[in-house]
């Protein structure tokens, strides 16, 4: 076996013995698992900083709700704390999951698109979410850090949009915007998405809390249901 | 000398040999002797060992035991005698002594034996020796004796091996005694005593640990059993409780370090026993226990009070845990309960360091302050001294003050400074338990010479606040930087520990430069130049295209089907069309940047900025709607090779490509026009600032004390001076650009130039310098005085030429406008007047050709005016395109309303000529509008006076902001009556900035849109002011009224966000449906992936228990993709 295919083998392993430990655990197990900070093993969502003025902070009741919406009705042990981190941090592979927002421009420097690059390639996970007018930097930046792939648009079919709740539809529309169909791109490394980009969706704002835009119910529960999609597909792939 | 008659001399060598001999007799005799004594023990040890092996044989009776102790001590005093009694008493004679002697030292040569043999016959002498000779050998035996060492003689060897013997003998019986040292016993007690009437002992004997004592209650309490001698096969435990009943229960027997023992455990034992083993007839000695109550801890409770800086309240422990996390520097109080008074205790640390505790009663009390994680545990005694046994340990953790974090989030990039030099700063620092101290910190790097660092401390508005936003305006021109300069600053923070020493965070390091005005310039005109001449490229390629569109169009016209060669020449036109749209998009964009320099740089006025704002609008709508769809449509054509839609989509094409064309040409003259109005603007902006360097210069002259200050404004004067020089050049390259249009009006132009080329102004300058180098004050403030003049009459030739151009446009323009607008109307009225002629015409349909002629000529007059306002488009952005298809389309409906009257269709003639009136009203309207439009933005007002009151309304949220922050309440504490009035105060502040928000938005209607949703930012101001009109303020309320500011902020800091906030739409979206995409081939190709991973995972060896796990695991994967697949 190949160094990575054997990497690859050991991460999915890896993720297939967590999820079990966390689908067959007792009760109790289950309620020391929700400790949070004292959980060597609980998930951290870290919003990504970039440069370019495209306002990374946007958002800023979406984590603790997502957290919350995780905690509630998932299994998944969530440290219930929300963590600013460039991608040149040294920290960045503590966190498996990362979140990307804002509007307009977003620059990754070199040093921060090789270390974002060595990141996803290596088992990390990047949300990235159009807040609006995000998609021409998303997609430049994209191609700084992987010159050979190109965001594919995934199929309603994907475990992106099954892996805990059913969008047999693909990506839920939240916010107007343009008024156009939302999509979900991937960019695939060894058959696994690393990179999720949510054009025309606003995921993150429907994470927000509900008086901030006043959206319904039924579309904030679709925006959290699928941000919990996101995380167990990125902590089991 | 006579026989037997020795000198004194003889006597005395004789005696000495003597007593040399004598010596060594007595020694020989002790060396026999030990070895004697030796051998008689070794013998004694071998007779007991008889002995013993009689016992263990036969239990000899008492008569027997005599006769064998009669014959043990016979034996013992014949040894005793040969071994040792017969050495003493016989001892070795002297000639044997002497014969060993000479044995050994030769040089004797038998004197010493014939001293003494010839020493007691020359006393008698009867053989008649010779006297001398007898004496002279007496004398040379005396010598040698004297001088040898006897001791030689002394043969110790039989002593060693004798003790050899003894010793093996020795060590062989403490062998026997240790393997079985009852039998030794017995066998001694036997024979020691024989008389004695002794009974053969037992096979062993029994005792019990513990013998007594105390032992604590709720313990377990093992007895231990231990057999001397013979190991029982089994051993009861007789005991009982407190002087009750007896009982028994059989031991359990081990092999407890190689001896048998036999146990019994009391589980948890609680009242006192009596206890003693047995086993058959063998019992040992009772033992009495008493059960007594340890001391023990039965409550602890802790307190700790947090060092002051943390800000953190004192905290109180779980109750009975004592367990402790908290800061270092901490004071943790314990108090503590025990189950019975106590005479001491203590704190026992697992560095075995110790702390005394003070005791009252059974209470225990202390407090320590927080150093290092460790262990501790407290020990204690009751009053009759008893420790308590197996105290608990708790853990001591103390918790890290972490180092504060900071980060500059605005500019957070290099910049270049502005004219005003005011550069916002936006810091963010956060630290778990507040702040000390933010410094900014800067220095300078001037023409190669790099400053000290210097030092600013910024306010921090809530010390104890965890994370928070610093915002400060740092003004630069306190700095006083040259244009060129570099100035590199960051930011420091410390938290506010005291325990451990503050921690400082730093920033990154950024960089602030402050570009020379020239280099601005130069840059932004080299960039408008460009963009210039790339639009008249594009207009040229475009026009190109549009002949060969039309080329194309017509041999599409003539063929019947789509032949290889017209398909590639239609593929061609929209490729170029594409890249030519590319090219237009590219050039708006760079317009952008080059408006946001400009801007930034406060180089142009406002009116300028917002007609280059048009302008840009304009290029992005260049590529029309219409144009995009015009290409779709050709793209699909080709696609369809069908023959007539591909006719089709050219002819639409090549209309679309002929407004475009229009739409170039219309946007290359204005911005030529813009690009004169702007390069005026600049000429007044550099004549500006030449004369306020110049007056500075001229104060600074004034101030200077001496020779050296003048000398050091010299270099300020030569900058001044080649600004001047470049004013020169920038004013030439204006006369070049308006030479073909003529916009500056030539009078105010050649005013301009003669105050440019006076000549007064470069002797001035130069006079100026030398003067401040040879330090001439005099000379220097009449050059500065003449200078200042000249410049000003420069500054106001140039306002005059800039005012003047202004004013002669507007003219023109409204002229125009006016004009159109007012032949528009009249067009309007005589088409009224002929569609109510039309409508009510009674008579033949062929009658209806009468009204041709009137139509015709409301068409050509409409030709006329349509010819105006294009001429009159190319002057101002205000005449939009909207404007030109509305006109557009009157001449087509016009057109229309006369092809149908000479058809005599009187239904359709009306129809179109009710369209051309209506679109005549509207263009009517929107040249009203341009109108106003062009005369509002010439008179200053429009997009700067909007963004003026942006601005101070940023800075009146700011400040409610803050003070709402200076109000916002600890947990727990409520607030006092004057901090809700303030707070009432707040919320009518924000209430009425509300309000201006809404006046804002009604005052620039379509233009407020540009400020993104403002609309979802009233509802937030609404919803903070309610909070402050009730008091109730918290963490959300703070977060509403940053997010406020932050679009308020955002609304002001560039024309590009704001464009992304207009088209933002935040409403709630709607689900729309469609089909699934599908993956490309090179991602979809997953069979057997799956089963590959699980074949190589189960290889990897992992417990069959987990096999399972992954196999299902992998197992459920595929049945749902293959389920979703489905």
């Amino acid at each position: 076996m190949r160094p990575c295919e054997y990497k690859r083998v050991m991460r999915k392993l890896s993720f297939a013995i967590l999820l079990f430990a966390m689908l067959f655990s007792s009760s109790a197990g289950q309620q020391s698992d929700r400790d949070g900070p004292h959980n060597p093993s609980a998930v951290t969502i870290a919003r990504l900083r970039y440069d370019g003025g495209g306002n990374w902070y946007w958002g800023r009741s979406a984590i603790p709700n997502l957290h919350k919406f995780l905690m509630e009705n998932t299994s998944i042990p969530v440290h219930d704390i929300e963590i600013n981190i460039r991608a040149a941090d040294t920290d960045l592979f503590k966190y498996p999951f990362l979140f990307l927002t804002g509007h307009g421009n977003i620059v990754f420097s070199d040093d921060e698109a090789a270390a974002l690059r060595i990141y996803l390639e290596n088992g990390g996970f990047l949300f990235a979410n159009d807040s609006y007018g995000l998609a021409g930097a998303i997609r430049r930046e994209m191609k700084k850090l992987f010159p050979d792939r190109e965001f594919v648009e995934l199929p309603f079919s994907h475990p992106i949009y099954h892996s805990r709740y059913d969008f047999p539809n693909g990506l839920p529309k939240i916010h107007k915007h343009d008024e156009k169909q939302p999509q979900g791109f991937g960019i695939i490394i060894d058959e696994r998405v690393c990179v999720f980009f949510a054009y025309e969706s606003d995921i993150g704002d429907g994470w927000e809390d509900p008086e901030v835009y006043n959206d319904s119910r039924e579309k904030r529960l679709a925006a959290l249901r699928m941000g919990a999609n996101l995380v167990t597909y990125a902590l089991t792939h | 000398m006579s026989n037997g008659d020795f000198t004194v001399r003889d006597k005395q060598e004789y005696k000495g040999i003597i007593k040399i001999l004598r010596a060594l007799q007595a020694r020989i005799a002790w060396i026999d002797s030990l070895r004697g004594i030796i051998i008689a023990i070794g013998a004694a040890i071998l007779l007991f060992g008889l002995l013993i092996g009689t016992t263990m044989v036969t239990w000899p009776d008492s008569v027997a035991r005599s006769i064998i102790d009669l014959g043990f001590i016979l034996a013992m005093a014949l040894v005793f005698y040969f071994a040792v009694i017969r050495y003493l008493v016989k001892r070795k004679g002297f000639l044997h002594i002497a014969l060993l002697l000479e044995k050994h030292y030769g040089k004797f040569q038998t004197r010493l034996i014939a001293a003494l043999e010839l020493y007691d016959k020359a006393k008698e002498n009867r053989e008649n020796y010779s006297l001398d000779l007898i004496e002279k050998t007496i004398e040379e035996a005396g010598g040698v004796i004297a001088e040898i060492d006897t001791n030689v003689v002394l043969d110790k060897k039989p002593l060693l091996s004798a003790s050899i013997r003894t010793g093996f003998l020795a060590a062989a019986a403490a062998i026997c005694f240790l393997i079985n040292p009852s039998i030794v016993r017995q066998t001694w007690q036997l024979y020691s005593n024989p008389g004695a009437d002794t009974n053969k002992p037992p096979a062993f004997s029994l005792t019990i640990e513990p013998s007594g004592g105390e032992f604590f209650r709720n313990k377990d309490l093992t007895i231990k059993a231990i057999p001397d001698g013979k190991t029982p096969r089994s051993v009861n435990m007789h005991f009982r409780f407190d002087g009750g009943e007896w009982a028994s229960e059989p031991m359990t027997g081990s092999d407890d370090d190689s001896m048998s023992t036999f146990t019994y455990t009391f589980r948890k034992i609680k009242r006192s026993i009596d206890v003693y083993a047995k086993s058959g007839r063998i019992e040992s000695d009772p033992a009495h226990i008493d059960i007594v109550d340890p001391p023990r801890l039965v409550d602890i409770n802790l307190r700790i009070d947090f060092p002051d800086y943390s800000g953190l309240p004192d905290a109180v422990g779980d109750p009975n845990d004592g367990n402790i996390a908290a800061l270092k520097g901490s004071i943790v109080h314990i108090e503590a309960t025990a189950n019975k008074p106590l005479s001491n205790a203590h704190q026992l640390y697992d560095d075995s360091s110790r702390a005394s505790l003070r005791v009252d009663g059974r209470q225990i009390f202390g407090r320590f302050p927080l150093k290092e994680s460790s262990r501790y545990t407290i020990m204690m005694s009751d009053l009759a001294g008893r420790g308590n046994p197996e105290p608990i340990w708790y853990d001591i953790q103390v918790l890290d003050d972490y180092p504060p974090s900071i980060e500059i989030l605005f500019p957070a990039v290099d910049v270049d400074l502005s004219e005003r030099m005011i550069l916002p700063l936006e810091v963010y620092i956060g630290d778990d338990y507040g702040f000390d101290r933010l410094h900014l910190v800067w220095w300078i790097i001037s023409e190669g010479h790099q400053s000290e660092p210097a030092k600013e401390r910024l306010p921090i508005s809530d010390s104890q606040a965890p994370e928070q936003m610093v915002r400060y305006q740092w003004d630069i021109n306190e700095i006083s930087p040259l244009p060129g300069d570099l100035i590199y600053y960051y930011c420091e923070v410390s938290d506010n520990d005291i325990i451990s020493g503050p921690k400082w965070a730093r920033s990154r390091t950024y960089l602030a430069r402050l570009p020379s005005l020239d280099e601005i310039l130069a840059e932004v005109q080299g960039s408008q130049e460009q963009q210039i001449i790339e639009l008249e490229e594009v207009m040229k390629h475009q026009e190109e295209l549009q002949e060969y569109i039309n080329e194309i169009a017509r041999e599409m016209l003539k063929a019947s089907e789509v032949d290889w060669e017209n398909q590639q020449a239609a593929k061609n036109v929209l490729e170029k069309q594409r890249d030519l749209a590319e090219r237009l998009q590219n050039l708006a964009d760079d317009m952008q940047e080059n408006l946001e320099d400009l801007q930034y740089n406060r180089l142009i006025g406002e009116e300028i900025v917002e007609k280059l704002q048009e302008l840009h609008m304009l290029m992005e709508e260049i590529a029309t709607p219409e144009l995009k769809e015009a290409m779709r449509k050709l793209h699909e054509a080709l696609e369809n090779m069908d023959p007539e839609e591909l006719r089709q989509a050219l002819e639409e094409l090549q209309m679309t490509s002929e407004e475009l064309l229009e739409n170039l040409d219309r946007s290359l003259s204005l911005m030529k026009q813009l690009a004169i109005e702007q390069k005026m603007d600049l000429l007044v902006e550099l004549a500006e600032r030449i004369l306020e360097n110049q007056n500075q210069i001229n104060e600074n002259v004034d101030a200077a004390p001496d020779s050296s200050a003048l000398a050091n404004q010299s270099q300020a004067c030569k900058n001044n001076s080649g600004q001047f020089d470049s004013l020169k050049e920038q004013f030439e390259q204006l006369e070049q650009m308006d030479a073909d249009m003529k916009l500056v009006p030539e009078a105010e132009k050649a005013d301009a130039e003669k105050q440019i080329n006076n000549p007064q102004i470069p002797q001035d300058f130069a006079g100026m310098m030398m003067s401040l180098c040879s330090g001439s004050k005099g000379m220097c403030q009449k050059r500065g005085e003449s200078l200042s003049g000249n410049l000003e009459q420069v500054l106001e030739a140039l306002r005059r030429a800039r005012d003047a151009m202004q004013q002669e446009m507007l003219a023109d323009i409204t002229r125009k406008l006016q004009r159109a607008s007012e032949d528009l109307l009249y067009l309007s009225r005589r088409q009224e007047g002929l569609l109510d002629s039309t409508r009510s015409f009674e008579g033949s349909a062929v009658s209806l050709r009468r009204f041709v002629g009137p139509e015709s000529q409301i068409e050509a007059a409409a030709i006329r005016i349509a010819e105006l306002i294009s001429d009159v488009s190319k002057q101002t952005v205000f005449v939009n395109i909207t404007l030109l298809r509305h006109m557009g389309q009157i001449l087509s409906d016009l057109s229309d309303a006369s092809k149908h009257l000479d058809s005599r269709s009187a239904e359709k003639s009306i129809k179109s000529e009710m369209s051309a009136m209506a679109n005549m009203n509207t263009v009517v309207f929107m040249l009203m509008q341009a109108q106003q439009a062009c005369q509002s933005s010439c008179s200053g007002s429009g997009m700067s006076e909007m963004m003026k009151k942006m601005s101070q309304m940023s800075q009146q949220q700011a400040g409610i902001n803050q003070q709402t922050m200076m109000l916002m309440p600890q947990p727990g504490m409520p607030l006092t009556m004057s901090q809700q009035q303030s707070l009432r105060r707040l919320g009518a502040q924000q209430e009425m900035l509300r309000r201006q928000l809404e006046e804002l938005n009604d005052q620039f209607g379509k233009r407020g849109n540009m400020l993104g949703r403002l609309d979802a930012l009233g509802e937030e101001m609404k919803k903070v002011s309610e909070d402050l009109a009730r008091s109730k303020i918290d963490r959300r309320t703070i977060e509403r009224q940053e997010r406020i500011l932050s679009r308020l902020l955002d609304a002001q800091r560039s024309v590009h966000r704001r464009e992304f906030s207009r088209k933002r739409k935040a409403e709630q979206g709607i689900d729309i449906a469609r089909r699934s995409p599908v993956l490309p081939d090179d991602y979809s190709n997953r069979s057997g992936w799956l089963s590959n991973i699980i074949e190589r995972a189960l290889q990897e060896g992992y417990p069959r228990k987990y096999e399972k796990l992954i196999k299902a695991y992998f197992r459920s994967l595929q049945n749902e993709g293959a389920a979703l697949e489905q």
